[in-house]
């Protein structure tokens, strides 16, 4: 079904995926009704008609990763530097993390990561933000095995050249794109503000603007709303926007481990393990990596139960247990050695220490906004996907939002368009559903294919990513796809 | 005015009267038409650097104080986006509701002066009047006596100005297309919106253009992508096509 998926996220199919038109039929009668309850209650409310009622051309809900980014792009380009936009971030302040000052120690790491694409990073180059990460690891090959049998796969650059990635912590690429964000003029930012409720326009009047009211109580009227208020996105639960999601009944425990000895440390490592999920290292710094393992919720419980001694040994063995295999899976492992030939495979490094109380956990789960777009409305991040972390590709698909929503907006203002203009917004969901929907259901597609441990499945699976590892084309797709 | 000396063309006025009261509903046709507004905007701005008229055609006001004359600007779609972007415009459509559809749409504020008249009575009743650009886009191929269309528009352009026309072809793909598809397949236009012997050559525009003392400056074809929505650029002019020439001393 998934491989379904991502063949018909490929067709030129316009705004509407086939998947999508299915799912927006669905809740077109829901929209519908919810528009016509909006038009009667709230419709007619322009900057002018009442006094307490602020205007700003955009207002962004959300100051995570990807809605402060979004308020630096639109805040820093040439063609809104004439324009208003508000920021509404729900906690008092940015976590962030600065670079150490005179005579500190360098400030420990914090425990959530990203591997950041080159596609993201080049845009974060463009917003100036980049110049202010001050640590951070360059990832310059993935391996990828399978704990059930030989098959591995290795994806770099040509001569590991340029890095498939770069792994930065959470909190130093937002101390990174907050700092760039004070120097802009236009953006104002509410802090300890949340969007309670909005209006938008009724399908007749399309042209109205559209009503926010904080949870302050204040009122806004804008031209464009921008929902980057996460998975749990109110924005788009007022847009009436259908929402595939499934929840993986999996946790990701998250950590910062010490390695047992200075190594180059510029691979990440993932493995399939049986056990509910990929165990995954992201380097940070020579010594220093960083955890993402997702597995069943009962032995995520075990696991943070131990002390933490017995976590470590935990995780080197996960990374390094041998599991028995059935004659099969053994004899297909030998037949791809006899058609690739036997080639080294990398090994691991091993863990000595973990860094105390860096253990977290979060839950993981699929999500799908059938609409990214409506009248006066764009939802970008987690708002309007999510994705299981062993791509890798969360933070990367909502940067790649907001760059494509900053071009089709610079677009749309350069050829004497009102923002906010449904058809032009249209583009921004066509080109992101495509790009996003293929890279969301092939990691889906990858989470189940490696939940299985029937014998056959198995023994396809290795096939098949031998195949992947001895095609260059085929992993030059890949990592296109994900360098995005 | 006697009857030969007049663009109107009986024939077409009922069809855009009633088109007006739904025109700013962006579905069918006028969606077609609005969509039109990325390119021909672009092309535009590409005319008005080319020939010296603005500087620089970035940021978000490039046209700021250029005066242009939109004629048969309908419900003003392409009217609005040019005074978004800084221009001076003056909107003359025929049709009384377009002008009323085009006044009751503009945000106050907006840098829009809508007449409803026509291009040769504009002329009569504003002698002198001198604009940076005229254009009139999907408009001659309704009109009666293009030619005379043609001498009127020049005579409001100043020298150097330009005068920017887009409309459709008169060949068996263009009446595939304008006619078969869009107006009897379909719907999405009215039949008898576009007939087939008042669509225009670009030869016989560039005749015109060169009688009116405008040089023929740049020509070239545009299509329609459907599944993006977009209009494009292409070196065929058999469909649809644009052209903008420079009023000469």
């Amino acid at each position: 079904m998934a491989v379904l998926l991502a063949a018909l996220g490929k067709t030129p199919g316009g705004h509407q995926l086939i998947v999508n038109s299915l799912l927006k039929g669905i809740c077109v009668r829901k929209a519908l009704l919810n528009s016509r309850l909006l038009s009667t209650s709230g419709s007619g409310t322009d900057a002018g008609d009442h006094g307490s009622t602020e205007f700003y051309d955009i207002v962004i809900a959300g100051g995570g990763l990807v809605g402060t980014s979004c308020a630096v792009a639109l805040g820093r380009s040439q063609m809104f530097t004439d324009k208003r936009i508000l920021l509404l971030e729900t906690s008092k302040s940015f976590t962030t993390l600065e670079s150490k000052k005179e005579g500190e120690d360098e400030p420990k790491f914090s425990n959530r990561v990203y591997a950041i694409s080159p596609g993201s990073k080049s845009f974060m180059e463009k917003l100036g933000a980049w110049k202010h990460v001050w640590r951070s690891q360059e990832v310059l090959s993935m391996q990828v095995w399978d704990a059930l049998s030989d098959a591995n796969v290795t994806f770099a650059n040509p001569g590991y050249s340029d890095p498939v990635a770069v792994v930065v912590e959470s909190a130093v690429l937002s101390h990174a794109v907050e700092k760039q964000l004070q120097g802009v003029g236009n953006v104002t930012t509410e802090f300890g503000c949340s969007l309670q409720d909005c209006t938008f326009p009724s399908i007749s009047n399309p042209e109205e603007k559209a009503t926010v009211v904080l949870s302050n109580g204040k009122s806004i009227s804008t031209d464009l709303v921008i929902g980057a208020d996460g998975f749990k996105s109110r924005v788009r639960h007022l847009m009436g926007s259908a929402y595939l999601n499934g929840n993986y009944d999996r946790i990701a425990i998250v950590a910062t481990l010490k390695l047992i000895e200075k190594t180059e440390n510029n691979i990440a490592w993932q493995r399939f393990l049986p056990t509910g999920g990929p165990i995954a290292l992201l380097p940070l710094s020579s010594e220093y990596s960083s955890l993402v393992w997702s597995t069943t919720p009962e032995n995520a419980k075990q696991l943070m139960n131990l002390s933490e001694d017995d976590f470590v040994d935990e995780v080197n063995s996960a990374l390094w247990k041998e599991y028995p295999r059935s004659t099969l899976v053994q004899r297909s492992c030998e037949f791809i050695s006899s058609v690739q030939g036997r080639k080294p495979r990398l090994l691991p490094p091993s863990m000595s220490d973990i860094v105390p109380n860096s253990r977290a956990t979060f839950p993981l789960g699929f999500g799908h906004s059938a609409y990214y777009v409506n009248r006066r409305v764009a939802l970008i991040g987690d708002a309007a996907h999510r994705v299981h972390p062993l791509g890798g590709q969360g933070l990367n698909l909502g940067i790649g939002d907001v760059a494509c929503l900053l071009k089709v907006l610079e677009t749309s203002t350069s050829v004497g368009e009102h923002l906010g203009n449904l058809e032009r917004l249209k583009h921004y969901e066509t080109e992101r559903q495509r790009h996003n929907v293929v890279v969301q259901t092939g990691v889906d597609f990858l989470h189940r294919l490696y939940s299985f441990d029937f014998s056959p499945v198995v023994a396809a699976r290795s096939i098949g990513l031998s195949i992947v590892d001895s095609s260059d084309v085929l992993k030059k797709c890949i990592v296109a796809q994900a360098s995005a | 005015m006697d009857k030969s000396a007049s663009t109107i063309c009986e024939s077409q006025q009922e069809i855009w009267s009633g088109v007006a009261n739904s025109a700013w509903n962006l579905n069918g046709a006028m969606g077609l038409l609005h969509s039109m507004n990325t390119l021909r905007t672009t092309l535009l701005l590409e005319g008005l650097t080319e020939s010296g008229i603005i500087t620089n055609k970035e940021g978000t006001r490039p046209l700021e104080g250029v005066r242009i004359l939109d004629i048969g600007c309908g419900v003003g779609f392409w009217s609005e986006a040019l005074a978004q972007l800084g221009a001076n415009v003056t909107g003359v459509d025929s049709v009384m509701e377009n002008i009323k559809a085009a006044e009751a749409h503009m945000a106050p504020g907006m840098n829009i002066n809508y007449d409803c008249t026509t291009v040769e009575d504009y002329l009569r009743d504003h002698p002198g009047a001198q604009f940076d650009a005229v254009v009139a886009s999907e408009v001659i191929e309704h009109v009666e006596n293009p030619e005379l269309f043609v001498s009127c528009a020049s005579k409001l352009i100043k020298v150097g100005g330009i005068f920017f026309v887009t409309t459709i072809n008169r060949t068996v793909f263009s009446w595939c297309v304008a006619i078969l598809l869009l107006e009897y397949i379909l719907g999405i236009a009215e039949v008898g919106t576009h007939p087939y012997n008042k669509l225009l050559t670009p030869t016989e525009v560039e005749n015109w253009f060169s009688r009116a003392s405008i040089e023929p400056k740049y020509l070239t074809g545009q299509f329609y992508n459907p599944i993006t929505k977009n209009w494009f650029r292409i070196s065929s002019t058999q469909v649809f096509w644009v052209m903008y020439g420079v009023k000469k001393a």
